[in-house]
C-alpha cells in the first residue's frame, strides 16, 4: 500500500490536487522526511527537464526515441533494473510541475516525427489510477500528429487509458516468459493480465508494442521464449502491434553486487558475461547473435511483417540477422513504419 | 582519559565487547562511573585497582572503550553492536559505528550475525577486512554453503578477494549447488558451465591461433570481428623472420577469420 508525501510547496499543483481530493496525504517540507522505500510516493516542487533524447552509444544502434521524465522510481522490483544504480532514492518521485511537461511536449518543433513516453525512468502505468497522467496527457498528445506517445507497462492499470481517445497514443508492455517474470520482475502483472490489457487496448484502438527487453539466458530459453512469442501473437491482432524491440540483458558492471545483496537469488547471477564496447556486461557475442536470431524467427512464424528491432545491439548483429544497418538515432527512426505515415506535417 | 584511581569496587562486564586481554598491561583497567555505577571499559579482567572515568551513560562509556582500542575489528564492531541492541543503546550515539561508515537498519542486521559466526570465521574475520556488503551475500547462504567457506578458511589462509569471489560464487550457482559440488574441482567446474559458449568459442579460436607464429588477440572482447596479431623480437632478424613466417601462412589468417564468421562475431 503506497503512502504519498506532498512537498508543501507543491499543495496546489494538478497531481497534488487530484490525490488531496480522496487519498491520505502527508505534507513534507523537502524529500528528507520521506521514508526512502518504494511504498513511498513522494509529490516534488523540483525543476526539471522533462522532454529529451533517450540516452544512447554511439558504439551500439539507438534509435531516436524521446522521453518525458515525469517521474522517477517505480514500484516494481525488478532484479534487472537500472533504476537500482541510477537512482540514489527508493521512493517514487512524481514531479508536481505537469504544467510544464505540457508545455514542453507542445513546443517540441512541429516539422518531424516524434516518438515519446513516459517509461524510462518509471513504470507508465502503475500509478496512473492516482495520478491519471494518462487523461492528462492524452488531450494533449490527441492535438499533436507529429507524436506517437507510449505508454511503456509492466502492469495491467489500463482503466484510465480506455477512456481516453487513442489517436496518437500506443501502449506497449514489457514482455518475458512467466518463469521469468515469477524471478526477476517481482511484483509485476502476470503475463495473462498483461496481454488481456494489450488486446483491451488493441480493441478500443491504442497502437500496441511489445519489449522483449532484457531477454534472459536459461536452460529452458527456447522453450519458454517460444511460449511467450505464441501466446502474445494469439492475444492481439499483428495489424495493431507498431513494433518490438528486443535486446539481451546489459547492465553496468555494479549492478550484479546490487542483486546478490537485495534478493534471495537470480537467473541473472548463473550468467556469463563480458565488457563490450560501452562498458557495460553483455552476453558473448555469439551467444546473443544465437539468442536474437532465435527471438526473430519465433516471432515470424505469426507475424511476418510487424517491424522488430534490436535496442542497443551492434550493426553486426543487425546485418547478420536482418540483412542490414539501421544507422544511427534520425537515421534509424526512419524504419520505423509509424514514422513513414506521418511523414507529412 | 581524564579520571582517577579506585579500588574496592565491583564493575559490570555488561559492556566487555572484546576476549583481549592485554597481559602486558601494566595499567589497571579502566571503569565508566556512571552515576556511582562502574562498568568496565578496558582490561575486561577483575583487579584490586581500576582506573574510573566519569561517563553521561552507556553510549558514552562505549564510546570511550571502543576509542580506547585503537583500530577495532568487525568480530568487536559486531559484539558492540549487539550490546547495544542489548541495552537499549541508540547505535547513533556511538560514534564508533559511523566512523567504520556503518548505518542503516541492514547493515546493522549483518554485523551483528558476524557476533554469532563459529570461532574459526571470526577468526579469520578478525584478520581480513571483508566488506559488509559481502558479509550480507555470505548471510544468505543455506547451510552447505556456509559450512564450505568456514571450513575453507579454517583450512587456509585466503585472500579477501578470493573469499569475496568464493561467498558470490557460491550464491550465484546456490540453486544448483548439491554437496557434490563442494569436492575437488566440482566447483570450479559448475562454474565454468555457465561460460560454456565463451569456452567452446576461445578453444576453436586458440587452436587456430596456435598454427602462426604470432599471439592473436581480440581488443574488444569479441564484440566485433578485429583482431590483435603481435609478437616481440629481440632483433631485426629475427622480426622479419617472424614477419615473414605469419605472412606465408595466409591460410591459416584466413581460417581465424572464417571462424568468427562461423561463430557470429564478425
Amino acid at each position: 500500500m503506497s503512502r504519498i508525501y506532498l512537498d508543501r510547496k507543491a499543495v496546489d499543483s494538478i497531481p497534488a490536487q487530484k490525490v488531496l481530493k480522496d487519498r491520505d496525504v502527508t505534507l513534507v517540507d523537502s524529500c528528507c522526511e520521506v521514508p526512502d522505500e518504494k511504498s513511498s510516493i513522494y509529490i516534488a516542487d523540483e525543476h526539471n527537464t522533462f522532454v529529451h533524447r533517450c540516452p544512447a552509444t554511439k558504439i551500439y544502434r539507438c534509435c531516436d526515441y524521446h522521453v518525458t521524465d515525469i517521474s522517477e522510481g517505480c514500484p516494481f522490483d525488478c532484479t534487472y533494473c537500472i533504476l537500482q544504480s541510477y537512482l540514489n532514492h527508493e521512493y517514487i518521485k512524481v514531479y508536481s510541475d505537469f504544467e510544464n511537461v505540457r508545455r514542453e511536449i507542445e513546443n517540441m518543433p512541429k516539422d518531424r516525427f516524434y516518438r515519446l513516453g513516459t517509461g524510462e525512468l518509471t513504470d507508465s502505468l502503475a500509478l496512473d489510477h492516482i495520478f491519471n497522467f494518462s487523461g492528462y496527457i492524452a488531450d494533449i498528445i490527441n492535438r499533436s500528429d507529429n507524436i506517437l506517445f507510449e505508454f511503456k507497462t509492466k502492469s495491467a492499470n489500463v482503466g484510465n487509458l480506455l477512456n481516453c481517445n487513442p489517436k496518437n497514443l500506443m501502449v506497449s508492455w514489457s514482455m518475458n516468459p512467466q518463469s521469468i517474470m515469477e524471478a526477476e520482475e517481482h511484483g509485476t502483472a502476470r503475463i495473462n493480465d498483461r496481454l488481456k490489457a494489450a488486446a483491451d487496448c488493441a480493441a478500443h484502438g491504442f497502437g500496441i508494442g511489445f519489449h522483449f527487453d532484457p531477454l534472459i539466458y536459461s536452460a529452458n530459453f527456447e522453450k519458454d521464449y517460444a511460449k511467450v512469442i505464441e501466446t502474445m501473437c494469439n492475444s492481439v491482432p499483428e495489424a495493431s502491434v507498431n513494433y518490438i524491440s528486443v535486446s539481451t540483458f546489459r547492465f553496468m558492471p555494479e549492478l550484479l553486487d546490487i542483486v546478490r545483496g537485495k534478493f534471495e537469488s537470480s537467473l541473472l547471477l548463473q550468467g556469463s558475461y563480458v565488457k563490450s564496447l560501452d562498458g557495460k556486461m553483455r552476453y558473448f557475442k555469439s551467444q546473443r547473435v544465437y539468442m536474437l536470431d532465435f527471438f526473430v524467427n519465433e516471432v515470424r512464424k505469426y507475424w511476418k511483417d510487424v517491424f522488430i528491432y534490436f535496442c542497443m545491439e551492434h550493426e553486426t548483429a543487425w546485418k547478420r540477422i536482418f540483412g542490414f544497418d539501421p544507422g544511427e538515432r534520425e537515421e534509424f527512426e526512419k524504419n520505423f513504419p509509424c514514422s513513414g505515415s506521418r511523414s507529412a506535417f | 582519559m581524564k579520571g582517577k584511581p579506585i579500588t574496592g569496587i565491583t564493575p559490570s562486564k555488561a559492556l566487555c565487547w572484546t576476549e583481549k586481554r592485554d597481559e602486558t598491561s601494566i595499567f589497571p583497567p579502566a571503569v565508566a562511573d556512571i552515576n556511582g555505577e562502574y562498568f568496565f571499559i578496558s582490561g575486561f579482567d577483575e583487579a584490586e585497582n581500576y582506573y574510573a572515568v566519569e561517563a553521561a551513560n552507556l553510549a558514552q562509556a562505549l564510546e570511550l572503550s571502543a576509542s580506547a582500542y585503537g583500530r577495532i575489528n568487525i568480530v568487536d564492531l559486531a559484539n558492540i553492536s549487539c550490546i547495544c541492541t542489548k541495552l537499549g543503546i541508540s547505535h547513533s550515539e556511538v560514534k564508533v559505528f559511523s566512523q567504520y561508515n556503518i548505518k542503516g537498519r541492514q547493515n546493522f542486521q549483518t554485523l551483528e550475525a558476524v557476533a554469532s559466526y563459529p570461532e574459526p570465521l571470526k577468526k579469520y574475520l578478525r584478520s581480513k577486512d571483508i566488506p559488509l556488503k559481502t558479509l550480507a551475500v555470505f548471510n544468505k547462504l543455506n547451510d552447505t554453503c556456509m559450512a564450505y567457506i568456514i571450513s575453507t578458511v579454517a583450512a587456509r589462509d585466503i585472500s579477501q578477494g578470493d573469499f569475496r569471489n568464493l561467498v558470490n560464487i557460491l550464491f550465484d550457482m546456490m540453486p544448483e549447488i548439491t554437496p557434490e559440488h563442494l569436492r575437488g574441482d566440482a566447483l570450479k567446474n559448475l562454474s565454468a558451465e555457465r561460460d560454456r559458449t565463451r569456452r567452446t568459442f576461445m578453444e576453436g579460436f586458440a587452436e587456430l591461433a596456435a598454427e602462426l607464429p604470432l599471439t592473436v588477440s581480440s581488443p574488444d572482447n569479441f564484440e566485433t570481428g578485429r583482431l590483435t596479431f603481435s609478437f616481440t623480437a629481440e632483433s631485426a632478424k629475427e622480426a622479419e623472420h617472424i614477419l615473414g613466417s605469419a605472412l606465408s601462412q595466409t591460410t591459416a589468417i584466413q581460417k581465424i577469420y572464417g571462424f568468427m564468421d562461423e561463430q557470429d562475431i564478425s
